[in-house]
């Protein structure tokens, strides 16, 4: 039980530590407010996805889809956004999220095709479409909307999304059966939950999660093009690893996860840029402290199932 | 070994590591007897030909020119932004980007730090406006992509090339946007040229280039040539040892850009026809003026800079020596060169003359200068 809470305290532990190795080497330039809002901005949107993706993991699940999604929600957002206004823009992201969370939850619990097959088609899909309809020119957004890009409206969003992801997940029954599921799917199905439509309502919590970043994604880079949301999917699975989430599933997954690797994702880059660092060395380094982070952290149990 | 010692070895050598990252950076001191200018460099990644040689340059100039220059890589939109964030909390007085949006501006102009744009122009009416309306926007240095594009069709026209495909990378890439373009308004010029096939999904992945190489030659027996936006990363080798297992080596010619080694095996076998390269010195005339603007030593009256730029093209084995010799071996301008169009190094000198030096870059230029 102690070694339990003492690894449940690791993740964070370790964000601090590296924040403050960075904060030494950079004479404290990474402890100045507009650098924290920095940090803020930047790791917003891996943070609100993975808050949001605490039930697929919880349940064993992976959605690689979430890049191209992320871009088609750019799109969505910006068209929308030029056309018809805010407010409209935002129900067709969430709308979108919630489709794609169908379609991903769908095709891959109801037609038993393994979900990471069904997210890299979904990718392909979604980056196709937005290839199409980006190819001649970037898609600006109009200066109306820069007030979204600021960090206290993504803090209220994100404090938002927390609490009612966290209150969902603690607190009622679809964040029980969640890690039910990842801990025994069929044990859990015999106990009469049908295991199936709960782990589509996973993905399809992600999909709302990733179309609402979408949106203020494509605020912040200021329009859309093929490029948009790329990689984002590795973001997010990073940052949870890092973040101390099992990716087994199971009582273990925490809403904290997806916030405390999102932020130590951005403090690692952001501190190496302060540092004027290398770029051809710092992908690697960036690689050996996420698995001494990961080989520190990860909980190791005997016998584990992967879903 | 116990298991509490292996996870303390592994957070030690993160710390080194990290203090190994600290000591290169602070090893780049300023030398130079003019203001330190601290520039921030946001390019797409530095082991490519061109991002190599960008990286080399600066590493050439920057302790001379009294620079202090920050490379960073990212290749979208929402990472140019976080890095720009970055730098600007780095304390950088300006930026070179090769993809300037509004949110940059905006940045920019709450910190106070200068913008500039290199690769393209700027082609966004809408970024354009409201560049237009900032005291730290720049200008732009370009090199000319579109007519580079023209050049290679036209150079495989002439050798008799009638059925072409094009390959490139996906849309939103600006400077391979406009070689795409350039390529496919030049050979719609030609009646009797045939487009037959043309891949643009690419993410610049060689295996990629290479399998849609075997592809379209299983599809199309009468094609005669490729146009190829961009030939790093290992595209060149790829497509090109593509058409070899498959015989066609010399039978279909290929045309493209990025100068790299092997180039001059290739052009001797007749498998490449043509190739462009070497326009890396853009950036570098670039961060010059900027830092320049930034010491106050150059006054742009309001004008916005715009620098053109020349690609140095081979055809066939013409040119490949002197190229490798003057432009792959050596730097194409040296640094008292350099020094001469820099106002902060000499008072008498003008934009015009900085302008004029690069805009009439070729081989012949870098030859007579440089002469060995």
């Amino acid at each position: 039980m102690k070694t339990e809470k003492v690894r449940n305290f690791l993740p964070l532990a370790g964000l601090l530590i590296v924040f403050i190795a960075f904060a030494v080497l950079s004479g404290g330039r990474n402890l100045t407010s507009s650098n924290l809002q920095s940090i803020f901005n930047q790791s917003f949107f891996i943070m609100l996805a993975g808050i949001c993706a605490t039930f697929v993991y919880a349940h064993g699940g992976i959605d690689l889809s979430i890049g191209g999604l992320e871009g088609i929600c750019m799109l969505i957002a910006v068209v929308s956004m030029r056309n018809i206004g805010f407010v409209p823009a935002l129900i067709l992201v969430i709308l979108t999220g919630i489709v794609s969370g169908i379609l991903i939850g769908g095709i891959s619990v109801y037609g038993n095709i393994p979900v990471f097959i069904t997210g890299l088609s979904l990718q392909y899909i979604y980056r196709g479409i937005l290839k199409v309809a980006t190819s001649k020119a970037l898609i600006t957004v109009p200066n109306q909307y820069t007030w979204l890009d600021s960090w206290g409206v993504k803090a209220v969003v994100l404090v938002a999304a927390a609490a009612v992801v966290g209150y969902l997940f603690k607190y009622t029954k679809i964040g029980r059966y969640e890690k039910a599921i990842g801990g025994n799917a069929t044990a859990t199905t015999l106990c009469g939950v049908n295991a199936k439509k709960y782990s589509v309502l996973a993905y399809v919590i992600l999909g709302i999660g990733v179309g609402i970043a979408g949106l203020f994604a494509m605020v912040r880079a200021g329009g859309v093009n093929p490029q948009a949301g790329a990689a984002y999917e590795m973001d997010v699975l990073i940052a949870v690893v890092l973040g101390g989430m099992p990716l087994t599933g199971g009582a273990a997954a925490r809403v904290r996860c997806g916030i405390i690797g999102a932020l130590l994702i951005v403090v690692i880059e952001n501190g190496f840029v302060l540092l004027g660092a290398d770029p051809n060395l710092v992908d690697g380094i960036k690689g050996i402290i996420f698995i001494a982070t990961v080989f520190v952290t990860i909980a190791r149990r005997k016998g584990q199932v992967v879903n | 070994m116990s298991k509490k010692m292996k996870k303390l070895m592994a957070v030690l050598l993160c710390f080194a590591m990290l203090f190994s990252v600290t000591s290169v950076a602070q090893a780049k001191e300023d030398t130079a007897d003019v203001k330190q200018v601290s520039i921030g460099f946001i390019g797409w990644g530095y082991t490519d030909t061109l991002g190599a040689a960008y990286k080399e340059y600066f590493d050439y100039i920057a302790e001379e020119f009294g620079m202090n220059v920050t490379l960073v890589a990212g290749t979208t939109q929402e990472e140019h932004i976080s890095l720009a964030e970055d730098l600007i909390e780095a304390g950088v007085d300006g930026i070179l980007a090769y993809q300037v949006t509004s949110p940059m501006m905006k940045l920019c102009d709450e910190a106070g730090v200068y913008l500039m744009q290199f690769g393209s122009p700027i082609t966004d009416e809408d970024i354009q406006a409201n560049l237009d309306g900032s005291d730290y926007w720049l200008g732009t240095s370009s090199v000319d992509d579109y007519k580079s594009g023209q050049n290679m069709v036209e150079a495989l026209y002439e050798d008799g090339c009638r059925n072409m495909v094009v390959l490139g990378v996906a849309a939103g890439n600006p400077c391979h946007d406009l070689r795409w373009n350039g390529i496919m308004d030049k050979a719609a010029e030609y009646d009797d040229m045939t487009v037959i096939g043309e891949y643009r999904g690419g993410t610049a992945a060689a295996q990629e280039y290479s399998d849609q190489v075997q592809n379209f030659v299983a599809m199309y027996p009468e094609m005669d040539s490729i146009a190829m936006t961009g030939a790093s990363s290992g595209n060149l080798d790829a497509v090109l040892s593509a058409l070899d297992t498959v015989g066609m080596t010399g039978t279909v010619k290929l045309a493209t850009l990025d100068v790299q080694e092997g180039t001059d095996t290739y052009l001797e076998e007749g498998s490449l026809l043509f190739i462009g390269g070497g326009q890396h010195p853009e950036v570098i005339f670039l961060a010059i003026l900027m830092a320049d603007i930034i010491r106050g030593s150059l006054d742009m009256g309001g004008e916005e800079v715009s620098l053109v730029g020349q690609f140095i093209n081979i055809v066939g084995t013409d040119g490949y020596e002197e190229f490798k010799k003057y432009i792959m071996d050596d730097f194409p301008y040296y640094i008292e060169e350099l020094k001469a169009v820099s106002t902060s190094f000499n008072p008498d000198t003008s934009y015009q003359e900085l302008y004029d030096l690069w805009n009439s870059y070729s081989l012949d230029d870098v030859e007579t200068r440089h002469a060995k």
